[in-house]
């Protein structure tokens, strides 16, 4: 029995499992012995991972082999377990990047599929979804592969499903080329919420990924204030970076163990959130890494044990934009905003991002506004006060992202996915008896479709 | 190091063997990759040829077809010649019953010594002569921690990599001043499909990656013995210095 927990470090649960040695062993023990949940690096905030009780875990890191790669096409085809940032360390040289990458580059392949990852140009490029060309899934119902054209059900019941049609064993993604291994970024700063908003629409036009970092703790005027963080990948001739250009940064320190909880005093917090508010920033555009732009935590080791031994929440909601309606996606961040705020829920690291639309059975993205924030556990009040934000969140047509989630309540998650029945229904075609169960379908209630 | 020539890897499927593999291939190396299951290399030459855009061969050689050793060996050679000499041998070959398994099954502890020291020795004795006779070329071989001391835990496999090690040792002597390399490597416990049932302490258990990197940094600097994580040359050492009685109260 191992301990286990996603990246939030909340819920853990002890579970046995496997961690098979080739992919021709995942895929026999899946299909010859269902009752397992496939697992990866373990990045997922919550509990998607975590097996439920009598569910084993089946561990991915030993498939972890690239199967091909077409430098001319750019297409990959990798097994499960290969980590992003083995692909970066592959590619990047070669003149290609991720088409689509989470903030981290310590999730597998296969998780990014299961979680259809979006990224900082989720409104140009939409999620993971649209550059997976084919997969190879070990159902109980047998092992098959997919892609939109070849069985589309459980294409799009498996991006974005979490695990819960079976082992993605194998996956084929296309590539995005790059001229440079550079970004040309920009930093603007944005004195409120209406200013951020703003500064959203006159300038991300000209980049290709943007990102907001917002200092929860202000209020009044101030209510919003943060920085916009523009990227674009270099071209050939652009000058070259002071520093190095490093995909992957080093790791510059890691947390040696859980801090006690005085470090998330709202003192620390405060001042954390108006230094880095404050710090000068570079004046127009520089070059930077591509590291140190799409992952700077990749470079704190273990930061997740930042907030103490009971762990944190993430919460990442969407804001759609909704027809007929005036800007509600701003309205809905500027509600959740207010919330936050009122409530003294800071966060070291609240980001909002523009989303464009999802089309797997299951879509998280919705076109309009993305706002994710870590929340440190605190038990009951905590919950309470998440689910007060749930509440706000539905009032905008919103809706929590699953892969972050640990705690959302079955009766909210119907409502914010009215899409869940159809999807489950197409799950159970290919894992009729609901083999291999997370604690998160169970808390969910997926299983009583 | 002469970092020209092909590299064999014995026991090219492994977890260790893999992620040396890959450190050799990303600084440029040219490698065979020898096992049993032919697919299973084509697998490991795909996954190289995909990350790094290199080439390798693989060939399929049983370490327990003994009468064939001679045969497979002239066979790797011959293969080889028009691609140049040998650079080195990285051997990883290995089995690790668990205890209970080697003293219920004579077969599972025979075979433990069989993979762990009889063919590797004979297999390694007929590389040896090749790099002696050409004047260059290394032999790293994977040893153990665990053939440091004898403990209650491991005795068979931890007996059979003794064996190794004091072989490999003699080797070295013998080889001494012929320009050839012998690296007798001893890795902790090491999170790979081997060792699925350790039951340590999980701080003690490092990555792949961790040993290959010392392995080919030891190749570089033409180290004799590799500890990986280096740490453990420490905790080795405190440990052989404790008489038996009180070495037999370490936990593990």
């Amino acid at each position: 029995m191992t301990a286990l927990s996603g990246w939030g470090r909340n819920p853990v649960v002890t579970a046995s499992g496997i961690r098979p040695a080739t992919l021709s062993a995942a895929a026999s023990a899946v299909v010859a012995a269902p009752g397992f949940l496939p697992r990866g690096l373990g990045r997922s905030y919550g509990d998607a991972s975590l097996p439920a009780p009598g569910t084993r875990f089946l561990g991915t890191e030993f498939l972890d082999r690239f199967i091909a790669f077409d430098p001319v096409e750019g297409v990959l085809e990798a097994e499960a377990g290969v980590s992003l940032h083995a692909i970066l360390e592959a590619v990047v040289p070669r003149g290609f990047f991720l088409p689509v990458t989470p903030g981290t580059r310590w999730v597998t392949l296969a998780g990014a599929v299961a979680s259809n990852v979006h990224g900082k140009n989720h409104h140009h490029a939409g999620s993971i979804e649209r550059f997976v060309t084919a997969l190879e899934v070990a159902t109980p119902a047998g092992l098959f592969r997919c892609s939109p054209a070849e069985r589309p059900d459980l294409f799009r019941a498996t991006v974005g499903g979490y695990g819960l049609t079976g082992l993605i064993t194998r996956v084929r993604l296309r590539l995005k080329p790059i001229a440079s291994p550079r970004l040309r970024t920009l930093t603007l700063r944005a004195r409120g919420l209406q200013e951020l908003f703003a500064t959203f629409r006159e300038r991300d036009a000209g980049y290709e990924y943007s990102v907001a970092w917002i200092d929860t703790l202000a209020t009044g005027k101030a209510l919003g204030r943060g920085l916009l963080l523009l990227g674009r990948h270099a071209e050939a001739g652009d000058p070259a970076p002071g520093s190095p250009n490093e995909a992957s940064p080093k790791v510059l320190f890691s947390v040696p163990f859980s801090a006690p909880a005085a470090l998330l005093q709202p003192w620390a917090l405060r001042l954390f959130n108006a230094a880095y508010y404050h710090l000068p920033r570079p004046a127009g555009e520089r070059t930077a890494g591509l590291g140190g732009y799409f992952y700077p935590l990749d470079r704190i080791g273990n930061w997740n044990r930042m907030y103490g031994p009971a762990g944190f929440f993430q919460y990442q909601c969407v804001l759609p934009d909704q027809a007929g309606a005036r800007a509600p996606a701003e309205r809905g961040v500027e509600a959740c905003l207010r919330f936050l705020a009122a409530n003294g829920m800071g966060s070291f690291l609240a980001v909002l991002k523009r989303c464009g639309e999802d089309t797997v059975m299951l879509p998280f993205c919705r076109r309009g506004y993305t706002l994710a924030l870590d929340v440190p556990n605190r038990g009951t009040e905590t919950l309470r006060r998440l689910e007060e934000l749930d509440r706000i969140v539905l009032d905008f047509g919103g809706r929590v992202y699953l892969t972050k989630d640990a705690r959302l309540p079955r009766e909210t998650f119907r409502k914010m996915y009215p899409e869940w029945k159809a999807w489950m229904e197409t799950v159970t075609r290919y894992n009729p008896q609901g083999a291999g169960r997370s604690r998160m379908s169970e808390r969910l209630g997926l299983w009583d479709a | 190091m002469k970092k020209s020539g092909s590299i064999v890897i014995f026991g090219a499927t492994s977890g260790i063997a893999r992620a040396v593999s890959r450190e050799l291939a990303k600084r440029g190396d040219v490698l065979v990759l020898v096992g049993r299951d032919e697919a299973a290399l084509r697998a490991e030459a795909a996954d190289l040829a995909a990350r790094f855009g290199r080439e390798s061969r693989v060939f399929v050689w049983d370490l327990l077809e003994r009468e064939l050793h001679g045969r497979r060996f002239a066979d790797l050679i011959a293969g080889e010649a028009p691609f140049g000499a040998l650079g080195g041998v990285f051997f990883a070959s290995g089995v690790m019953p668990t205890e209970a398994e080697a003293e219920a099954s004579p077969a599972a502890t025979r075979l433990n010594f069989d993979v762990n020291l009889t063919e590797p020795v004979v297999v390694l004795n007929l590389f040896a002569g090749y790099f002696r006779a050409q004047g260059s070329g290394f032999l790293s071989v994977l040893s153990s921690v665990a053939g440091d001391r004898g403990r209650a835990g491991n005795k068979t496999y931890g007996a059979s990599k003794a064996g190794l090690s004091a072989w490999l040792e003699g080797l070295r002597a013998s080889l001494h001043g012929t320009g050839v390399l012998v690296q007798t490597v001893k890795p902790g416990p090491t999170r790979t499909p081997l060792t699925a049932g350790y039951k340590g302490p999980a701080v003690l258990v490092a990555a792949p990656e961790t040993i290959a990197r010392a392995v080919v940094r030891g190749l570089e600097r033409g180290r004799t013995t590799v500890y990986a994580p280096p740490y453990w040359r420490f905790v080795m050492g405190l440990i052989r210095l404790l008489p038996e009685s009180l070495a037999r109260k370490v936990p593990g």
